[in-house]
C-alpha cells in the first residue's frame, strides 16, 4: 500500500491538483504522500480521500473494536469518523501527522457512543486467535491463546477511560504527547492514568499466573 | 528470543494486540460506503454533520416500555422473596426506559454532589491499588440541558486513612463547563517535575469548541450524569449493558427503600448468580458479567464473592448510589476492595445562575486550544 501511496492516484479532477505549486508546498519528508493527499482531498479529489481510508482503515477499525466492543458498531462508528475526517479536513493542519487527528475524530465518535451507554467497552467478544501455523506445539499454542484471553479480560476490567489510554498507546502506537492531544488532557495526566492502569493489569496478569513466565 | 527471557505485562500487551491486529481488518468495502457519503467538495461551511438513523432506538425505546406496562398491569400480587424479585426486575426495567429515553427526562435542570470513593484495602503489593490507598473524588454538577452544564471535581489520595500526597502530574480535581458553544476543561495537575521524564507539570486549560463544521456536538445528557454514579458498580460494561444483561448474571431483589440525598430510593441488591463458578471462557463485550471481579485460579477465572447493590431514585429512576465491595478470601491474595458513589445532593428544576455556564481561565494557567488540528 506505501508503494501505492507513493505513486500519484487517479484524481476525479487532476488540473485541481497536478500542478507544481501544489506539489511544492508537500514537502519531500516521509509523509510526503499524506500531506499531498490531503491537499488533494481540500481540493475534492475523492481517490486521494481513498488511499487515506486505506492506510488506515485497519487502525481505526481496529481501535473502534476495542473500544466499543461491538463488531458493526465500531465498523459505523468508523465510516462515521472518516466522513467527519473528510469534512474536515480544511481546517487539519497539513505539516502535522494524520495519524493522532484521525484517532482524535475517531474517539470523538466513540465518546459520542460511549455517552450514551449503549455499548460496552471489552475488547473482543471472541479469544479464538488464528494461531500461525509455525507453532511448535499444542501446549504452546494453548498457553499463548490462554494469556491472550486473560490480557483481554483484564483490560475489560479497567476502567473505560483507562482501557481507551491503553489502546491508543499500545495498538495504535501513540506517543505520550499525542495520545494527550487526542484525549485533550494534559501529559501528566496521560503518564499519571497510563501508569495507573499498568499497575493494574500487572497485578491483574501476576494473579492470572501469566507474568513472569519463560518465554517459549 | 532468550529461552531466560521473563514474560512482562509489555509483552503480554504486545502479544494481545498483535493479534488483534492480525485479525481486526477494516471491512472490505470500507472505501464504498464511505464514498457514499462524501460530497465531492469537502467542508461546506455551515454544514451540520449527518444525523444518525434515531428509527431504530426509538423502536427499542417504545418496545421496551411496552414491556414495562404489560409487566406493571399483569404483575401478580407475590409474597415474600418472589415479590422482591418481582417488584426489583420492575424497578429496573423502568431505570432501563429511563437511560435509554435519555434526554427526554422531563427535568429541565438540575444540581447535584456525587461523592465517589475508591479503595483497596488488599494484602498484596501485585494489586491493581497499593493496600491502604483510597481516592475520593467529589464532583459537583449544575446541568441546564445536555449542552449547558458544568461540573468541578477535586480528588483526595488517602494511604491508611491519612491524606497522601500527589505526585507530579496527578490530578487533583478540575472543571469542565459546556457553555453552548465551547467545552472548557481545567485539569488541575499536582505540579512539580515529572520524575520520569523530568519535565515540569502542572495545572491547564483546554478549549474545545462545539459548533463548526467539523467538530462533534458534546452532550451530556442528566440520565448519563446519573448513570456515571453506577460505574462502580457495573464496570466496563455500563449501566446499559448491566440492565439489559442483568437477569443473565444476578438475582435481584428489592431490599426496601432507603432516603439518598433526601430522596426516596428503591434499594436493589444484586447477587452473582454463580459465585465461585469457575470460567475459562470469554465475558461477553455486553454481558453484565463485565460488573462480576473474578480471580485467578489456576487457569480459570472465579466470580468473587462480592456485594453489589443500587440504589434508584422512586421518581425519576436514576441511580443515586451504587455499592460494590468484593472479597478476595480463601485464596492466596486476601483482601478487600470497594467502589462506591453516591449522589450527596441533589435537587431538580431549579433555577441556575447563568454564570455557572460561563468559563473563565485562571490566571496563569495554560490555554490549549483544541479545535484545530
Amino acid at each position: 500500500m506505501d508503494q501505492a501511496m507513493a505513486s500519484r492516484p487517479q484524481t476525479d479532477d487532476s488540473s485541481v491538483v497536478d500542478s507544481p505549486a501544489d506539489r511544492s508546498t508537500v514537502g519531500t519528508g516521509p509523509l510526503e504522500d499524506e500531506r499531498w493527499a490531503v491537499l488533494a482531498c481540500r481540493a475534492g479529489d475523492r481517490n486521494a480521500f481513498r488511499l487515506i481510508v486505506e492506510r488506515y482503515g485497519d487502525l481505526l477499525s481496529g481501535t473502534a473494536y476495542l473500544m466499543l466492543g461491538d463488531r458493526a458498531r465500531a465498523e459505523e462508528t468508523v465510516q462515521d469518523a472518516l466522513v467527519d475526517a473528510w469534512r474536515g479536513l480544511d481546517q487539519f493542519d497539513a505539516e502535522r501527522p494524520l495519524r493522532p487527528w484521525l484517532l482524535r475524530v475517531l474517539v470523538n465518535r466513540v465518546m459520542q457512543v460511549r455517552r450514551r451507554k449503549l455499548f460496552g467497552l471489552i475488547p473482543l467478544r471472541e479469544t479464538r486467535f488464528e494461531i500461525p501455523a509455525t507453532d511448535p506445539a499444542p501446549e504452546v499454542v494453548a498457553e499463548r491463546e490462554w494469556a491472550r484471553d486473560a490480557v483481554r479480560q483484564a483490560l475489560g476490567r479497567l476502567e473505560p477511560d483507562a482501557a481507551r489510554l491503553v489502546f491508543l498507546r499500545y495498538f495504535a502506537e501513540l506517543s505520550i504527547s499525542e495520545i494527550a492531544e487526542v484525549l485533550a488532557i494534559p501529559e501528566g495526566t496521560v503518564k499519571s492514568r497510563l501508569h495507573r492502569a499498568r499497575g493494574q493489569l500487572r497485578g491483574d496478569f501476576a494473579r492470572r499466573g501469566i507474568l513472569g513466565e519463560e518465554l517459549r | 528470543m532468550s529461552e531466560q527471557k521473563r514474560r512482562s505485562e509489555d509483552d503480554l500487551l504486545d502479544g494481545y494486540f498483535e493479534a488483534v491486529r492480525q485479525r481486526e481488518r477494516a471491512q472490505p468495502d470500507l472505501w464504498e460506503r464511505v464514498r457514499e457519503r462524501i460530497d465531492p467538495q469537502p467542508s461546506a461551511v455551515g454544514r451540520g454533520l449527518p444525523r444518525r438513523p434515531v428509527l431504530a432506538r426509538a423502536t427499542a425505546i417504545a418496545a421496551l416500555a411496552l414491556v414495562v406496562v404489560a409487566a406493571l398491569s399483569l404483575s401478580p400480587l407475590l409474597q415474600g422473596d418472589e415479590a422482591s424479585v418481582a417488584q426489583a426486575r420492575e424497578i429496573l426495567d423502568r431505570t432501563h426506559v429511563a437511560l435509554l429515553a435519555t434526554p427526554d427526562s422531563g427535568v429541565t435542570s438540575a444540581i447535584a454532589q456525587i461523592r465517589i470513593e475508591r479503595a483497596s484495602y488488599a494484602s498484596v503489593e501485585q494489586l491493581s491499588a497499593e493496600p491502604g490507598a483510597q481516592e475520593i473524588e467529589t464532583r459537583r454538577i449544575w446541568w441546564g440541558g445536555p449542552t449547558l452544564w458544568r461540573s468541578e471535581t477535586d480528588i483526595e489520595y488517602r494511604r491508611d486513612g491519612a491524606p497522601a500526597e500527589a505526585e507530579p502530574g496527578w490530578l487533583l480535581g478540575g472543571v469542565t463547563v459546556s457553555d453552548g458553544d465551547r467545552v472548557w476543561t481545567f485539569s488541575d495537575v499536582s505540579p512539580g517535575v515529572d520524575p520520569v521524564t523530568g519535565e515540569t507539570v502542572g495545572p491547564v486549560v483546554h478549549a474545545q469548541p462545539r459548533a463548526g463544521d467539523r467538530q462533534m456536538p458534546i452532550e451530556m445528557p442528566l440520565a448519563v450524569v446519573f448513570g456515571d454514579v453506577s460505574s462502580p458498580l457495573s464496570g466496563g460494561a455500563g449501566l446499559e449493558a448491566l440492565l439489559r444483561n442483568v437477569e443473565e448474571c444476578f438475582v435481584a431483589e428489592l431490599d426496601g427503600t432507603a432516603t439518598v440525598a433526601g430522596r426516596e430510593a428503591h434499594v436493589i441488591l444484586l447477587r452473582p448468580r454463580e459465585v465461585g463458578k469457575v470460567e475459562t471462557g470469554p465475558i461477553a463485550a455486553d454481558s453484565c458479567h463485565a460488573a462480576l471481579a473474578h480471580e485467578p485460579s489456576e487457569r480459570g477465572g472465579r466470580v468473587a464473592e462480592q456485594t453489589l447493590a443500587l440504589w434508584i431514585d422512586s421518581e425519576h429512576y436514576f441511580v443515586l448510589k451504587a455499592e460494590k465491595i468484593v472479597y478476595l478470601s480463601g485464596d492466596a491474595y486476601p483482601g478487600v476492595s470497594l467502589a462506591r458513589s453516591e449522589v450527596v445532593g441533589v435537587q431538580f428544576d431549579v433555577e441556575i445562575d447563568p454564570e455557572r455556564f460561563t468559563f473563565t481561565p485562571p490566571e496563569g494557567v495554560e490555554v490549549i486550544e483544541v479545535s484545530g488540528s
